[in-house]
């Protein structure tokens, strides 16, 4: 049977709405807003899992989700933190990490063990002979295994979003409402984080004053104020996992990643509480007081019944009271410190009669069976860490530690803020922080909160004035007048061990000695050779102990010994956040319903769509595209080619400007006619290719690959930007459609169009260019080899595209004219041997080596990329794009990427391949050795694990050789 | 740019292919991708501070002539 507090305890539960789901296969009752940990210690249930190392019973320790202790295994989703994860009926969560059952897990007995393994065990252990690793590797981890994952696992929807804000503040907590709440001034668009379902962070739980209700009306105030901004978004259930340079930050939120950019950010992260350490400090019902008072408030769960509480501060005492209030009997409030300066809650709690023990601390854990804690041993502090021989034991069920705090600091140490320590204090402080990121309270020490509140409104001040919303200063920073809560040195060794400093990985207080005894002194090499800090909770209940431990074995300020970097993400994240879809632009020519209506099967060429071929009838994929290819040979097809780049150069510079980019000469081509220009850059690696029309002494019209348009226009400005050449150069790909009519019929079909252009074999030779009008549509026509066949590139505005698709169809309706996608495209263009750059090319191809040498002009001044080519050319390439043949038409085909090898030697590889249904062969091009470049050289490919093809070098083009037909 | 003729291979390939990575104010290229604008950017690479940013006309004066290339700013 469960026990609840009464109303108003458990903020976040709904008593009205039972749930019922199974833990290791029990069935377990909670409420609507239970954790599967709050509902499990409803029912008195401690054991959540086992620990990493040495199997150890392990419970809650924070209940805030920040340690690995609450890790579990959900169906489809492992190491799921049982203090995060809320409840669902029929929700099935079992332990993780043991063998047998996690009541009785065999593989605990590794803790008597626990002498023969320690730090560094692995490393030395298995480190000789060479190979043992890899022999007892799987053995090892699945005894230091987490979680199981779900081969069988349903994809789900994961997406992104983008959100930009002024003043983005993180963590809702006082500071963070109170800094949200004043950055709202007129104009300034503010958002505001938190992990938690509700605002108000310690206000929810902590005790602030010595009723305990002061917490509750603030929280309420500022709610309030805050629902009044409509210039305020506040985002609950969000984790801001990162802090990328300008204010990039990733918030995760359920399947979704939200990019956020703010202007100014402040960081309102909080502080998380830090254990005591002594032996046994990791048993089921050892907590931080913070965490009790989560159970109590926020979940209205009984933490015990019998409580003592190990405190070095004031907050203690809050705990004590808040325990007391709920009816739970304090055994004794063991304090640290030899002089206490209390505050009215700690005064009022002595006024209670609570006992107090005064410069004493919990020197040991006991348990029994029940694998919680059941009393402890309280010893007489002698001097730091250490104790009186004899002590007292008091029984209780329930250890509530309160003796320090170490800031949230991750994402502002990502941000570029440095810790300091302070010896007189004990606290972490964060220091130079950008100036567009702030800090405000405990994060940045300040606790009280009337110093909180202070702290967060300057904060706001100081982001809104620099970013233009007020003009009044900021005013003085705030340094608390209160005596810190941090005890320096809760830590107390004991001779059996077990003092854990780091719960995720089983570290207790001689490892992280015995590693800087090992001679690792540096903060992170004692990380990584012990393992301390790099288990999922990275450090956060580790790093200040960790730091303090080797400060003192290595005889070193705290500071200076320093806590290890905290890289993104802050808390476990999801592939599916990062893999999720994602913003890609999609580009649609104007001839786009003309291709679905005619049957296209789509593909995507970078963000175009472009037709791969058109379904013909029942006929198979291969036979439609081969068809399409017969019918370019035989009669006249058209392909959409508007995805080709188009970019327009006017001015008296325009052609010494080509000279300069291309490779080619411009300055004597004469208007009218176009020439192939190719691309380098400054390393004679060939990037580009298009061809450059001539469309008057200063104008230039030049076609650039769908890919490359965008990367070659702004290479051409970034040029041009140096050379200051006197043209204009502009980006018209999405201005202009393009149409490219191909075959034998060619000609007819245009003549049949209504034009003011002479497309006669001699009025328009191979080659030309013309501007004039077709049916009215103002059109640029180029004779390009394209396929090489007779081919007309029919270039017009873009909103008039579909118009004049529809017009050529018409046009070579009496003649048969039909489409072609892009893959009889690619197989006509590889039987001419035309080369598809990025395809054909790869980083390292100079135009040497791609049989393209004729054009590179030797005899200009200047070109980008001409003087390394010149050096490439003082020594004969180590490669050659050559084609090839295979006449075999039984042999499997080779693809890109195949390996050309000489006997087991990889000598070259394979770039296009494709069956050739003019030459009814299989051809391909390949890169090749020199030696092997010589038409006729017979070449092997491995076109499979077991099986190599053998293929011939062969001149190209290996369709009309001498390029006769392109030219009729 | 080097002098594109006259500068030596060893020369030639260092500006090429290798860039000094130097810790403190460097002036770099950016291009403002939506309208394709070059211009200059002093940043620090160590604190990524952007020290100011500038028009490509303040480093490189009138037109440039390859038949001379000192005459192109570096």
């Amino acid at each position: 049977m469960t026990k609840r507090l009464p109303h108003p305890y458990g903020r976040l539960i709904d008593r009205t709405k039972k749930i019922q789901f199974s833990f290791e296969g029990k069935i377990v009752d909670g409420l609507a807003g239970d954790t599967v940990a709050t509902a499990l210690l409803a029912n008195n249930e401690w054991l959540l899992s086992r620990s990493f190392k040495y199997h150890r019973p392990r419970g809650v320790l924070t209940l805030a989700g920040q340690d690995a202790n609450t890790m579990i295994q959900l169906p489809s989703n492992p190491n799921a933190l049982a203090d995060k994860e809320l409840i669902t009926e029929g929700l099935e969560a079992k332990g993780q990490n043991y063998s047998g059952t996690l009541e009785k897990d065999r593989g605990s007995i590794l803790g008597l063990f626990s002498r023969f393994l320690p730090v560094g065990f692995y490393y030395k252990a298995f480190f000789r002979p060479r190979g043992i690793w890899e022999k007892w590797a799987a053995v090892i981890r699945k005894k230091a295994g987490l979680g199981v994952i779900d081969q069988n696992i349903s994809p789900s929807y994961y997406d992104k979003q983008y959100k930009f804000f002024d003043v983005v503040v993180v963590g809702g907590g006082p500071a963070g409402m109170q800094a949200a709440l004043d950055s709202a001034v007129d104009g300034c668009e503010v958002l505001l984080i938190d992990e938690n379902p509700i605002l108000g962070g310690s206000l929810n739980y902590s005790r602030f004053d010595v009723e305990g209700c002061q917490g509750q009306l603030i929280r309420q105030e500022l709610i309030s104020a805050i629902e009044a901004k409509n210039n305020i978004s506040v985002m609950t259930d969000a984790v801001c996992n990162g802090w990328f340079a300008d204010n990039w930050l990733p918030v995760v939120a359920g399947n979704r990643l939200f990019k956020v950019r703010a202007a100014q950010t402040i960081l309102c992260t909080g502080s998380l509480e830090q254990p005591a350490l002594f032996h046994n400090n990791d048993l089921p019902g050892v907590i931080m007081g913070s965490a009790a008072q989560r159970m109590i408030h926020l979940y209205g769960v009984y933490p015990g019944s019998a409580a003592v509480i190990l405190t070095g501060n004031n907050d203690g005492y809050g705990v004590a009271l808040d325990l007391h209030d709920a009816g739970i009997a304090i055994k004794a409030i063991v304090d640290l410190r030899d002089k206490p300066i209390y505050d009215a809650i700690a005064e009022k709690a002595i006024d209670l009669g609570l006992t107090v023990k005064t410069g004493y601390a919990v020197y040991a854990a006991h348990h029994k069976r029940t694998r919680s804690v059941k009393s402890v041993d309280i010893r007489k502090i002698i001097r730091p860490g250490v104790c009186e021989e004899i002590g007292d034991i008091i029984d209780c069920d329930v250890v509530c530690m309160s003796v320090g705090y170490a800031p949230a600091y991750q994402l502002a140490c990502q941000a570029g803020a440095q810790l300091s320590y302070n010896d007189t204090s004990a606290i972490f402080t964060l220091k130079h922080c950008p100036s567009n990121l702030q800090l405000a309270g405990s994060v940045n020490s300040l606790w009280d909160l009337d110093e909180v509140r202070s702290e967060a409104s300057r904060a706001a001040r100081i982001v809104t004035k620099s970013l233009g919303f007020i003009s009044e200063t900021e005013g003085e920073i705030i340094s608390s007048a209160k005596p810190s809560p941090n005890h320096p040195w809760p830590i107390f060794s004991h001779p059996k061990g077990k003092e854990f400093v780091d719960f995720d990985e089983d570290l207790t207080i001689s490892d992280i000695i015995n590693a800087t005894s090992d001679g690792y002194e540096h903060i992170q090499l004692v990380k990584r050779y012990s393992t301390c800090g790099m288990g999922p909770s990275q450090g956060r209940h580790s790093a200040l102990a960790a730091a303090r431990i080797v400060a003192w074995a290595t005889n070193r300020s705290v500071a200076e010994t320093g806590v290890t970097t905290a890289r993104p993400p802050f808390s476990a994240e999801k592939l599916g956040l990062s893999a999720g879809r994602s913003f890609y632009p999609k580009r649609l020519t104007n001839m786009h319903t003309r291709h679905i209506d005619a049957g296209a099967e789509m593909l995507q060429a970078g963000a175009w769509f472009r037709p791969a071929f058109y379904h013909q009838g029942k006929l198979d994929n291969q036979s439609c595209i081969n068809n399409e290819v017969d019918n370019i040979r035989n009669n006249v097809g058209l392909v959409d080619v508007s995805t080709l780049g188009g970019i327009d150069l006017r001015g008296p510079d325009v052609a010494e400007f080509l000279e300069r980019f291309y490779t080619f000469r411009f300055k004597k081509q004469p208007v009218g006619r176009a020439r192939y220009a190719l691309l380098t850059n400054e390393a004679g690696i060939v990037i580009d290719d298009g061809v450059a029309c001539r469309l008057s002494e200063f104008h230039y019209y030049i076609t650039a690959t769908t890919g490359g348009a965008d990367r070659v226009y702004q290479s051409m400005l970034k040029w041009n930007s140096q050379w200051r050449l006197d043209l204009d150069i502009s980006n018209v790909t999405s201005a202009y459609c393009g149409i490219n009519i191909a075959g034998p019929n060619a000609r007819h079909v245009l003549t049949k169009l209504q034009s003011d252009i002479d497309f006669s074999s001699d009025a328009f030779p191979y080659m030309g260019v013309r501007t004039g009008v077709i049916s009215n549509i103002p059109a640029r026509v180029i004779r390009v080899g394209f396929v090489g066949e007779i081919g007309y590139e029919i270039h017009v505005p873009q909103l008039v595209g579909e118009a004049l698709w529809d017009l050529v169809i018409e046009a070579g309706h009496e003649f048969g004219i039909q489409p072609f996608g892009i893959e009889a495209q690619r197989i006509l263009r590889l039987e001419k041997g035309h080369i598809i750059i990025g395809q054909d090319t790869d980083a390292m191809s100079n135009p040497n080596e791609i049989q393209m040498g004729w054009a590179v002009s030797r005899d200009k001044p200047f070109f980008v990329g001409g003087r390394t080519i010149s050096e490439l050319e003082r020594k004969p390439p180590l490669r050659k794009l050559v084609g090839f043949l295979i006449d075999d038409l039984n042999s499997p085909m080779p693809q890109e990427s195949h390996l050309v090898l000489d006997g087991t030697k990889m000598t070259g590889r394979v770039t296009s391949c494709n069956y050739s249904p003019t030459l009814k062969k299989i051809i391909g091009l390949a890169y090749v050795p020199l030696e092997k470049a010589e038409s006729g050289s017979t070449i092997v490919i491995k076109s499979s694990e077991d099986y190599s093809v053998e293929a011939t070098v062969t001149e190209l083009p290996f369709y009309d050789p001498k390029s006769l037909r392109q030219e009729l | 740019m080097p002098d594109h003729i006259a500068s030596s291979s060893r020369d030639w390939a260092e500006y090429v292919f290798f860039h000094d990575n130097n810790a403190g104010i460097v002036t770099e290229w950016w291009c403002h991708i939506a309208s394709s604008f070059w211009f200059l950017a002093e940043r620090n690479t160590v604190t990524d501070e952007i020290i100011r940013t500038f028009k490509t006309d303040e480093l490189f004066h009138g037109r440039a002539d390859v038949t001379d290339p000192k005459s192109e700013s570096k």
